[in-house]
């Protein structure tokens, strides 16, 4: 969440900027034509997101190998005897030591194994592959962080509407103040929650993601529980984002309100809702919409402090736990797993625009 | 420079409350991290045996687990934070800088390239790749943490200065200083890069506010060294001692809440970075059409004996003064002539008859705007307009920038925003008329459609505007009152179809009508203006300026309204799609009987058009009567002169020696001296066609890709990608003549301008230059532009609005010190850059003690089109491209600036390409005309035999699309009262040529 925060900084100036880059598309023709422009212009970022995954594939694959000192050497004292000669030759690929192979045949093994779902060992979770804790932690997450990012989008943007409706009435002091909210390290937020809400006061528990005797699965006392978990981190998340959302929809809405094409829409006699749904808010909310999809991506990388805070097991507390333990496998996977996710999620952000902006197609 | 820093010193002192607190704030902070360690009372690491005790007098903030003083590690650990905070957010700041101009000025791959980096960093998740990045550095100390944050965090600022590089980059300032001669590096440096500095001084603190957050949140998770200390540090070692759990506030809230407090204090001085340098409003100027921004408080520099001089007749000062809402230049026009308070007197210069009398049939009112005042803050824009609109009427109102036109237009539709009000009068409307006193109806508007007109009969009372009630007012809007707005580009919704935003209009008066036939007469309205009916399901940005306009109109017909507002309908149009429009108006008006109001600042349009003219000046009408009347014999000096400004195909500028010496009384007080008689003439034989050409284009040709190419469009039905905008075009030029290029938009011509000035480069053909084919070096270049300049068409956006007239100029000179070294006697040998920018700032008829340390906020768009236009003259050039050097001035100084380039063609014995679509202008200015039509050229020769006997379709009609006041009662359905036996014949044929088009319009564009 930290990224999300830093991403959109609440200013006026730095609003949200996507540069379609350079689609083509006819300018004229009937609907037929305009789709097959949408169509080259989401298949163009496809393109540029493959090239950026194998870039940071690549990346992946470099950074142990640029690592000082002898990486590869710890990692076995760390493990002890416990290695397996399997889970050495695993090791020796990721940290490119292995004998009689060149950089390049390296790099080719390396490819071989991601196609093939393999991330390599856990030496954190050892002997958990590094597919299975991420799996295992991934949905803690994106539950989480995915249904703290829905609300705080909502509301923010909510609110950003009657913020710019309401401008100049009492209303105005809100948006200062969600930004200020958004400026406080929310790992510290999330501290002093704890200290009020779960130490002090006990309504929520302190730490985890489900009571310790319930057992994961679809079961009541597992959801009740597992909620109760959430409220907390998920609270200190959407408190602390609302005011990003919010400030963003608040400056496009100001701006679009006063636009011709709104002006013309009030001077037709339309309802006053229709004029600020749909003409104002309508085209004021695309940097919002193509940011929250963005915002998804960022989901599954867990919001990494939140959940060291809370404890609670998604993934980014995995991260945490693997860094502070070298666990150098299970670094390249997160990291590359969420990496996927972002792109992926840029290239919805991309589609979802398409549809919503039908200009799209023609920008140069 | 030093205007900047005027205008950050003046913004700063009325910088907004929270970003001084904001201010203040980081002021604290900064002072802590200098003494703070030197204040704390212990050894930050010393352990004590008063282990996690609350605070007391020994320990004000208590201690921690292990005995440690927090308030010696509070003021110890700002340091740190503060310092990684400023590190990273200059480092970052000037990455992103350096990135994003290069990756959005550079072109090709190069600019490609970098924005890939740019983006292939945005995608990158920050907070895991922070991470993983400090745990490689395992000992790092703060440096290493910078380098971390500035290697994930330059990319977003990169990716915003790279999108405001490339919008600045299309700018025509950059344009021009290109044109000029300027090396891409100093562009960038002078012209683009103060314009991102807002940019950047926002990222700064962005910048440091993620640098500051991520330092903590890396302490806090234990990276970055554990051992200094800072707050994200303190706040480690709590959580690892699970202070919340035991109740050790004092331990978590005193860190945390600096990291509050510093985050707050960034947050806050970004709010007033966005205030001190953020884009201003008078840095944009205003432009003909739009409302008047106030350019703060600069006087007219123009005496009061000058003032009443008829604007437009004198191209110096006086008709350019810096636009003035207060309007104290009208006023002492209109004082003077009315002597004293001005209210009441105007109603004098109403014609006794009133309006309504035009067509001789007295008319029932419709619309009554009586003592109409609106106001913008304190500053009157409206100053008591009396109007009246009869039934069916065509009123027009006339008016230049700033004279309330607009604002007028929206206090009529109560479509006035803060913090424009009414402040008195009333706009009665008067109810509908009876069924049988109703012109009839078109038959689209018969068809079948469930009117709502039940609830009102024609004795109700009339209703005030002004006063009604919200509810009321949804319910008369577009019903009985529609509006067609200025900029048909931004009056349609871009992510609405057509279709979407015609139904809307129709169901929110009906709620009863069904989708189905809701389309049909979307359809309908649609086919009324000329238009296919497949565009309604197209969007705006699928549609040309005309066809925009056109649906606009269409919406405006939907529910058969009593009367249509036409704000400047015409005024982004080219002549021939404007007359296009303007005719379907007409026709439709004819056709259905509604009322129009047609405001504009193009009067010969208006006497040629409306019933009634009222003439509008500094927000009071001070003439109004029936077009006839005020054509023939305006009562007030304002509209004789306007009238008299009118560059008219009648008079040759030659003809009008007024121009001339008003001028040379302007400039140096006596009408004595002519202005550039002083000056030596550089072709001191002239030059006739026997000398060749100084400059010639041969077979040039270019083509583009399809999308760059938006108005061409007519010209695609043949399919393909690539449209030729030139195609084979050849024209010579000689020293000491006036050519005009004239074609409609989309014919090539300022394709053709951007060739010859070598802004771009032909795809075929060649361009001589005396003879001789330009260079590709930088040396041929520079070469190839000290002898063709050009003056580009938007003086409002051709001037970089950070720098002075005087600067513009200078730099030019700077950049042609050659030209100026030998031979010239218009300077003194060795004069200054300065004094030759003075020189030439008074040869186009600007006074250099008034306008040198100006910048173009402050200037009129004449005055600014003369800054240009000197600008040019620096290079000395032997050809000077003016391409359509008036058409976005106001009427009363277009005559000014022709006359003044006319002025140094004829002193200079420059080659003058004067590229336009208004015939008018080119006839008044060329020796030959040059017409272009879809790329090519069409037709050439000398000017009265060109434009007098056009031979080609496509001169006909640029010529028939002139307005012509002694055309009106042809145009004007049924009422042939004479006119017609006065036009020549070739325009007769070319209107009947015009009437059977109407219904293709499309075709046109």
């Amino acid at each position: 969440m930290l990224d999300l925060v830093l991403r959109s900084a609440p200013t006026a100036t730095a609003r949200p900027v996507r540069l379609p880059l350079g689609a083509s598309g006819p300018r004229w023709g009937g609907a037929g034509r305009r789709r097959g422009g949408r169509v080259r212009f989401v298949a163009r970022r496809a393109g540029l997101s493959a090239a950026t995954l194998v870039a940071a594939v690549t990346l992946d694959f470099l950074l142990p190998r640029m690592m000082p000192g002898n990486p590869l050497a710890s990692e076995l004292l760390r493990l002890g005897g416990r290695a397996s000669p399997g889970t050495i030759r695993v090791l020796q690929n990721a940290f490119g030591v292995h004998a009689g192979q060149g950089l390049a045949g390296q790099y080719v093994a390396f490819w071989a194994q991601l196609l093939h779902g393999n991330l390599g060992v856990s030496i954190t979770y050892f002997p958990s592959s590094v597919s299975a804790v991420i799996a295992q932690s991934l949905p803690w997450s994106v539950c989480l962080v995915g249904v703290a990012t829905v609300l705080s989008f909502g509301l923010g943007t909510a609110l950003g509407v009657v913020a710019a409706w309401r401008r100049g009435t009492w209303f105005d002091a809100v948006v200062p103040a969600t930004g200020l909210l958004a400026s406080v390290p929310y790992f510290w937020t999330g501290l002093v929650v704890l200290t009020v809400f779960a130490a002090g006061l006990h309504w929520f528990p302190l730490s985890g993601g489900s009571s310790a005797t319930t057992t994961v699965g679809w079961n009541w006392p597992f959801v009740v529980s597992a909620v109760d978990h959430a409220v907390l981190p998920a609270a200190t998340i959407v408190a602390s984002s609302v005011g990003i959302w919010l400030l963003g929809m608040r400056n496009m809405m100001v701006a679009s309100m006063a636009e011709d094409h709104v002006l013309l829409a009030e001077a037709k006699g339309l309802p006053t809702r229709r004029v600020l749904l749909a003409y104002a808010a309508r085209t004021a909310v695309l940097p919002n919409v193509a940011s929250l999809a963005v915002s998804l991506g960022f989901v599954v990388g867990g919001a990494v402090l939140t959940e060291i805070v809370f404890s609670y097991p998604g993934i980014g507390f995995v991260l945490f736990n693997a860094v502070s333990n070298d666990d150098l496998p299970l670094m390249q996977g997160v990291f590359l797993v969420i990496t996927v996710a972002v792109l992926a999620a840029n290239l919805m952000a991309d589609a979802v625009y398409a549809v919503l902006d039908p200009r799209i197609a023609q920008a140069s | 420079m030093s205007r900047l820093a005027d205008m950050v010193r003046r913004r700063v002192r009325t910088l907004p409350i929270p970003a001084v607190v904001g201010v203040v704030l980081l002021g604290f902070f900064v002072v802590l991290g200098v003494v703070g360690p030197l204040l704390a009372p212990d050894d930050p690491s010393a352990t004590t045996a008063a282990v996690l005790a609350a605070p007391s007098w020994r320990h004000l903030l208590g201690t921690t687990q292990t005995g440690q003083d927090v308030l010696s590690q509070v003021l110890a650990g700002g340091r740190i934070t503060l310092l990684v905070g400023a590190a990273a957010g200059v480092l970052t700041t000037a990455v992103a800088a350096i990135m994003g101009l290069a990756a959005g000025y550079l072109p090709g791959l190069s600019g490609e390239a970098l924005s890939s980096l740019a983006n292939l960093f945005l995608v990158l998740p920050v907070l895991p790749l922070v991470i993983v990045m400090s745990s490689y550095l395992q000992s790092a100390s703060w440096l290493g943490v910078v380098v971390v944050i500035v290697v994930v965090g330059w990319a977003t600022g990169a990716r915003v200065v790279r999108a405001q590089t490339l919008s600045l980059r299309r700018r025509d300032f950059v344009t021009a200083a290109r044109a000029s001669g300027e090396r891409s590096v100093r562009i960038l440096w002078a012209e683009v890069l103060p314009h991102v500095m807002p940019v950047l001084a926002s990222g700064f603190v962005t910048s440091m506010l993620f640098a500051v957050v991520t330092q903590a949140s890396l302490a806090f998770i234990g990276l970055g060294g554990v051992a200094q200390w800072s707050w994200g540090t303190m706040l480690y070692w709590a959580q690892n001692a699970d202070a919340f759990s035991v109740g050790a506030w004092w331990w978590i809230v005193p860190p945390g809440a600096c990291l509050a407090l510093l985050g707050t204090a960034l947050v806050l001085v970004n709010f007033g970075v966005d205030a001190v340098v953020g884009p201003t409003r008078s840095g944009a100027g205003h432009r003909p059409g739009a409302p008047a921004s106030v350019p703060g408080g600069v006087p007219a520099p123009a005496g009061g004996a000058v003032a009443l001089l008829p604007p437009g007749l004198a191209p110096g000062l006086a008709p350019d003064a810096a636009p003035n809402p207060t309007g104290t230049m009208a006023v002492s026009v209109a004082r003077g002539l009315s002597s004293g308070t001005a209210l009441p007197q105007v109603a004098s210069w109403h014609r006794s008859s009133g309006p309504g009398t035009g067509t001789g049939s007295v008319r029932a009112p419709l619309l009554q705007v009586r003592g109409l005042t609106v106001v913008h803050g304190t500053v009157p824009a409206v100053r008591g307009v009396d109007l009246q609109v009869g039934r069916g009427e065509v009123v027009g109102i006339a008016g230049e920038t700033g004279s309330g036109k607009s604002t007028l237009v929206h206090a009529i539709t109560r479509l006035l925003r803060p913090p424009a009000a009414v402040a008195a009068g009333q706009v009665w409307l008067h109810p509908r008329a009876g069924i049988g006193d109703r012109p009839e109806r078109s038959s689209a508007a018969a068809t079948g459609m469930p009117t709502a007109a039940g609830n009102v009969h024609a004795d109700e009372p009339p209703v005030d505007l002004v006063a009604l009630d919200a509810v009321s007012l949804r319910r008369l809007r577009w019903e009985r009152l529609a509006v067609v707005l200025q900029g048909a580009l931004h009056a349609l919704n871009p992510v609405l179809t057509v279709q979407a935003q015609l139904v809307d209009a129709l169901r929110a008066h009906r709620p009863g009508l069904g989708r189905a036939p809701a389309v049909r007469r979307a359809a309908e309205v649609l086919e009324l203006v000329g238009l296919d009916r497949r565009h309604l399901r197209s969007y705006a940005h699928e549609l040309s300026g005309g066809m925009r306009q056109r649906v606009l109109i269409a919406m405006a017909l939907l529910l058969s309204p009593d009367l249509v507002v036409l704000d400047e309908p015409t005024t982004a149009l080219d002549t021939v799609t404007q007359r296009a429009v303007v005719d379907e108006v007409l026709r439709l008006h004819h056709e259905i009987g509604f009322a129009v109001v047609l405001v504009t600042h193009d009067l010969s349009l208006l006497l040629e058009t409306a019933d009634t003219v009222a003439v509008l000046h500094a927000g009071q009408i001070v003439e109004v009567g029936p077009a006839a009347d005020v054509h023939r014999c305006p009562a007030h000096p304002y509209t004789a002169a306007l009238l008299a400004a009118r560059v008219t195909a009648a008079k040759r500028l030659a003809s009008l020696p007024v121009a001339h010496t008003a001028a040379a009384t302007d400039v140096h007080g006596t009408a004595a001296t002519p202005p550039l008689a002083a000056s030596a003439r550089r072709h001191a034989t002239p030059m006739g066609a026997a000398a060749g050409p100084v400059l010639a284009a041969d077979g040039l040709s270019k083509a583009y890709r399809q999308r760059t190419a938006p108005r061409v469009a007519g010209h695609l039905g043949g399919g393909g990608h690539v449209v030729r905008a030139v195609d084979g075009v050849s024209l010579e030029l000689h020293a000491g003549q006036a050519t005009a290029l004239v074609g409609a938009s989309g014919s090539g011509k300022s394709t053709v301008a951007r060739l010859l000035a070598r802004l771009e480069l032909p795809d075929d053909g060649r361009v001589l230059v005396d003879g001789r084919p330009a260079g590709r070096t930088r040396a041929a270049t520079i070469a190839y532009r000290r002898a063709v300049q050009l003056v580009l068409q938007d003086p409002y956006a051709s001037l970089n609005p950070v720098h002075t007239a005087g600067y513009h100029v200078r730099r030019a000179v700077v950049l042609h010190r050659g030209a100026w070294s030998a031979g010239s006697t218009e300077v003194a040998p060795g004069a200054s850059a300065d004094e030759i920018a003075r020189v030439l700032l008074t040869q186009v008829g600007l006074q250099p003690d008034v306008v040198f340390d100006r910048q173009p906020g402050a200037l009129s768009g004449g005055q600014r089109q003369r800054v240009a236009i000197a600008r040019a003259l620096a290079a000395r050039p032997a050809v000077l491209i003016a391409d359509e050097p008036v058409s976005m001035l106001d009427v009363s100084v277009r005559a000014g600036i022709l006359a003044v380039l006319d002025a140094l063609r004829a002193e200079h014995g420059m080659a003058l390409l004067h590229i336009t679509h208004d015939i008018a202008a080119a006839w008044s200015t060329a020796d030959t005309v040059v017409v272009m039509d879809a790329g090519r050229v069409v037709e050439a020769g000398p000017t009265d035999r060109v434009l007098g006997n056009p031979s080609h379709r496509a001169t006909q009609r640029l010529v028939n699309a002139q307005p012509d006041p002694a055309r009106r009662r042809t145009s004007a359905a049924g009422t042939g009262a004479g006119g017609a036996d006065a036009e020549p014949a070739t325009s007769a044929a070319a209107r009947a040529e015009w009437g059977m088009e109407t219904t293709t319009m499309e075709s046109y564009r």
